[in-house]
């Protein structure tokens, strides 16, 4: 028990030391650095996010794009149309998530399995088509987010690297709540946790809600790094697909999957710029590869062949008998 | 004492099957009520209208004085209401004690520190305290049918609903299982028990209630229920039943004759031999030898869980036996791929008929056509279907969807001909079908049998099996406990095996 406690500190320690790395980055390290970091950041935060949906509440929703697209033109209007600071676009973009959020979930709630997932996606579909068509946003054209520009590369860095670190804090916290034994519950069999009193319908609204609005924040510092919003990008499945990717290779159903999901998505999609063409066929080739030799991702084989898990939910009894003696 | 339970009237049917018809019982506070019955006779399905999972169509729950027909499955979990599942459905990627907490956290709205400290008393009642850190999904059978009842308990039950809590496991095992149902009793838990190892009930209920075919047949104290004529009835048959076996044993004498005629080698067309096969850590088979003759009906009897479709899957190839050789016609066929030993003229009719429901009739029969050496033969191998089964012929356009219950089992019956086997292997064919349904059924498998083709018949129901078989043996727990012609094997025989009452108090 000793060695528990002592490993505890060990791990502490080093994600302390990594944060800190990290935290400085900007003074010493590349532009090119940097910019993929900004990346990683924001992509481990939708991985945490789809993670919440897919991995844990069996919501498998290809429509989370909605919520990118949300965060983005709240970012672009507010800024743009309004000139607002950013605090305040993300203040409107967690708001006006929350709103849609819950009123679509009415309808798409009372659709189960697959249905839900093509509901989400038609959505989605919908919403592209009507800002398409909808002056308020100017249509089909557009924004280029100009306040971007004015901003350094140092502050989005910093801003995604809080996104980030705050998706995977967020998520563990509620891992580590109640309601995290019923969402864990639920992963494992979502029939017998019904019998044992988790509240699904309750427990996968909670769950959708945190998940858009915290989608809806990522969205906005992922368009300021962008610069230029339109609708088909704004609100393209592609967000999605790469959500989806990111957490299967990562690990469904894990803190750390989202993580490692992102690294190897960001990076492999930086060197794949010099096959353009095929370099959708190669993620494929490498999604099948390893879906095919680690089922349960890159997380579920490490966690499988060296029980090492970083951020452990796990309800231990060392820890209480420890407080105890 | 005060009634806790009261079932009224219930009843419900899926499509044509009427599963529950008119059940009605009553449980007391603090009462262990046991619920036997044979395969189909509704008793999963009552538990799952008693937790919310069904809506009944008809009948009254009453709970606690309330009736509880609305009510939502959380709901009755908060009213006090916990179960187990058949198969262990644990949280398999949650440790053995987070699943005990969500018992608390869960179903009773417990903080986690209150949920807590219930769970380490609830291990140390269902010997798990050392294994409290192991993921659910490494726990092997035992422990997982123990820790249903751990995480059941945990929400702090008035009714605990124990869906086969000892099936699958072995004697000592089996009374652990006991030992803590009768703890949880002690607590003041009221159990509704169901169960197909019958010593569980004398020695774990109170009173047992014995259910078939939706409705109940009696219910008292335990042992005089097991010993009752209704019960035997149930599983063995009536009298008068046996009576009328004469035609059958008439002509077992006949056949028996011209069998004679053979060599031996030649009479013996597949004979099993000291075969073990495991299931992860279960023995599913110890150690069973059969030998099945050329033209005979064999007929293999058992309760659920006894083993039968384990062996039938083993012959087919479709589980590896860990010892033991199958030889058919003189070549070992231990271990062969199932398409291999189809080909060497081996076919089986799947337990519920399985046809391809979204098939035609003819498109279905083709399929049974499958190896290429049936390939070669399907057209006129149709044709004399055909001619067998004119029910088929009739309907050969329809898609198999739109048959009766009983017509797919023909289908199926007939797809497994289509190949010209030698042996046709027969899972539970009279499964959920009317009586007339199944006469003709057996009344076709009769037909077949005197052109010459021998059949494997896997049953429950032993009056049935004894009647139309040649030769039988009784399984119990993956052992052959008894066999013999079937003509003479005597009812309190049979009675004594299947049961098992003698040997196990």
């Amino acid at each position: 028990m000793q060695g528990v406690r002592k490993n505890n500190y060990t791990k502490s320690l080093a994600i302390l030391v990594i944060v800190i790395v990290l935290f400085f980055l900007p003074q010493y390290g590349s532009d090119y650095a940097i910019s993929i970091g900004v990346l990683i950041f924001l992509y481990i935060s939708l991985g945490q996010m789809w993670n919440l949906l897919g991995g844990y509440s069996g919501l498998v929703s290809l429509g989370q794009q909605i919520f990118v697209g949300i965060g983005g033109y709240t970012a672009a209007l507010v800024t743009e149309v309004w000139h607002q600071s950013i605090a305040v676009s993300l203040v409107v973009a967690a708001g006006v998530s929350l709103v849609f959020a819950f009123i679509i979930s009415f309808p798409i709630f009372k659709m189960r399995g697959v249905y839900f997932t093509i509901g989400t996606w038609i959505v989605s579909e919908a919403l592209l088509v009507f800002f398409r068509n909808w002056k308020f946003v100017n249509y089909d054209a557009g924004y280029n987010i100009t306040i971007a520009y004015r901003i350094p590369m140092s502050q989005i860095y910093h801003g995604a690297l809080v996104i980030g670190i705050g998706s995977v804090v967020l998520v563990y916290l509620i891992l580590r709540s109640r309601m995290g034994l019923a969402l864990m519950s639920m992963r494992d069999n979502e029939g017998a946790a019904e019998v044992r009193g988790v509240r699904l319908y309750r427990t996968k609204l909670y769950c959708f809600v945190i998940s858009s609005v915290y989608t809806a924040i990522t969205g906005v510092v992922l368009y300021l790094n962008i610069a230029y919003i339109k609708p088909g990008a704004a609100f393209g499945i592609d967000w999605t697909v790469c959500m989806v990717f990111i957490v299967v290779i990562g690990g469904l159903g894990t803190i750390e999957g989202p993580i490692i999901g992102a690294v190897v998505y960001v990076i492999l999609r930086q060197y794949l710029y010099s096959f353009p063409g095929i370099s959708m066929v190669i993620l494929g080739a490498v999604a099948v590869a390893i879906i095919l030799l680690m089922p349960k991702g890159i997380m579920g084989a490490i966690h499988k062949k060296f029980g090492v898990e970083v951020f452990s939910v796990r309800r231990r009894i060392d820890e209480r008998l420890e407080d105890g003696s | 004492m005060s009634e806790l339970l009261r079932v009224e009237d219930l009843s419900i049917a899926f499509g044509n099957n009427q599963v529950l018809k008119g059940l009605s019982f009553e449980v007391n506070e603090n009462e262990v009520l046991g619920i036997i019955g044979p395969n189909g006779a509704g008793k999963t399905v009552l538990l799952n209208i008693l937790t919310g999972i069904l809506k009944p169509d008809s009948g009254r729950i009453i709970y606690q004085g309330e009736d509880i027909a609305k009510t939502k499955i959380v709901e009755r979990t908060y009213m006090g209401i916990g179960r187990t599942f058949q198969v262990p459905r644990s949280f398999e990627g949650m440790s053995v004690y987070e699943n005990v907490m969500i018992g608390g956290v869960c179903g009773r709205q417990m903080t986690e520190k209150e949920a807590g400290a219930g769970a380490d008393k609830i291990l140390a009642q269902i010997n798990m305290a050392d294994k409290r850190d192991l993921l659910a999904g490494t726990l092997g059978l035992l422990d997982r049918k123990r820790l249903e009842i751990g995480v059941a308990l945990a929400s702090k039950p008035r009714l605990l609903l124990i869906d086969e809590a000892a099936g699958g496991l072995t004697e000592s095992e089996v009374v652990s299982i006991i030992d803590i149902v009768r703890g949880a009793k002690e607590q003041g838990v009221t159990i509704i028990w169901i169960e197909h190892v019958l010593q569980t009930m004398i020695e774990g209920t109170d009173r047992t209630l014995c259910v078939a075919e939706g409705r109940n047949v009696i219910c008292g104290n335990p042992r005089d229920v097991m010993d009752s004529p209704e019960v035997h009835a149930v599983y063995l048959g009536t009298e008068e039943d046996y009576a009328d076996e004469g035609a059958g044993a008439d002509n077992d004498i006949a056949k028996t004759g011209t069998a004679q005629a053979l060599p031996p080698q030649d009479k013996t067309l597949l004979e099993i031999s000291g075969l073990n096969v495991l299931h992860g850590d279960l023995q599913a088979i110890h150690d069973v030898s059969m030998r099945i003759e050329r033209g005979h009906i064999v007929s293999i009897i058992g309760a659920n869980g006894a083993g039968k479709s384990t062996l039938l899957n083993t012959v087919m190839g479709i589980h590896n036996p860990a010892g033991g050789t199958i030889v058919f016609e003189g070549d070992d066929i231990t271990g062969k791929r199932t398409s291999a030993i189809a080909e060497k003229g081996l076919a089986m009719t799947p337990e519920g008929s399985r046809v391809f429901a979204d098939m035609t009739v003819t498109e279905n029969l083709l399929m049974g056509a499958y190896l290429p050496a049936a390939k070669k033969a399907k057209t006129e191998q149709l044709e004399k279907v055909f001619e067998m089964f004119p029910v088929l012929k009739e309907k050969s356009e329809q898609l198999a969807s739109f048959l009766s219950g009983g017509q797919r089992q023909m289908l199926s019956i007939a797809r497994a001909i289509m190949m010209n086997p030698k042996v046709v292997i027969c899972d539970e064919i009279s499964l959920g079908l009317a009586p007339v349904v199944i006469q003709d059924i057996y009344a076709k498998l009769k037909e077949l049998n005197e052109q010459g083709l021998t059949f494997i018949l896997v049953e429950q129901e032993i009056k049935r099996s004894l009647r139309h078989s040649d030769y039988s043996y009784v399984m119990v727990k993956g052992r052959i406990v008894l066999e013999g012609k079937s003509s003479e094997l005597s009812r309190s025989d049979v009675s004594d095996a299947y049961f098992g009452i003698n040997r196990f108090a």
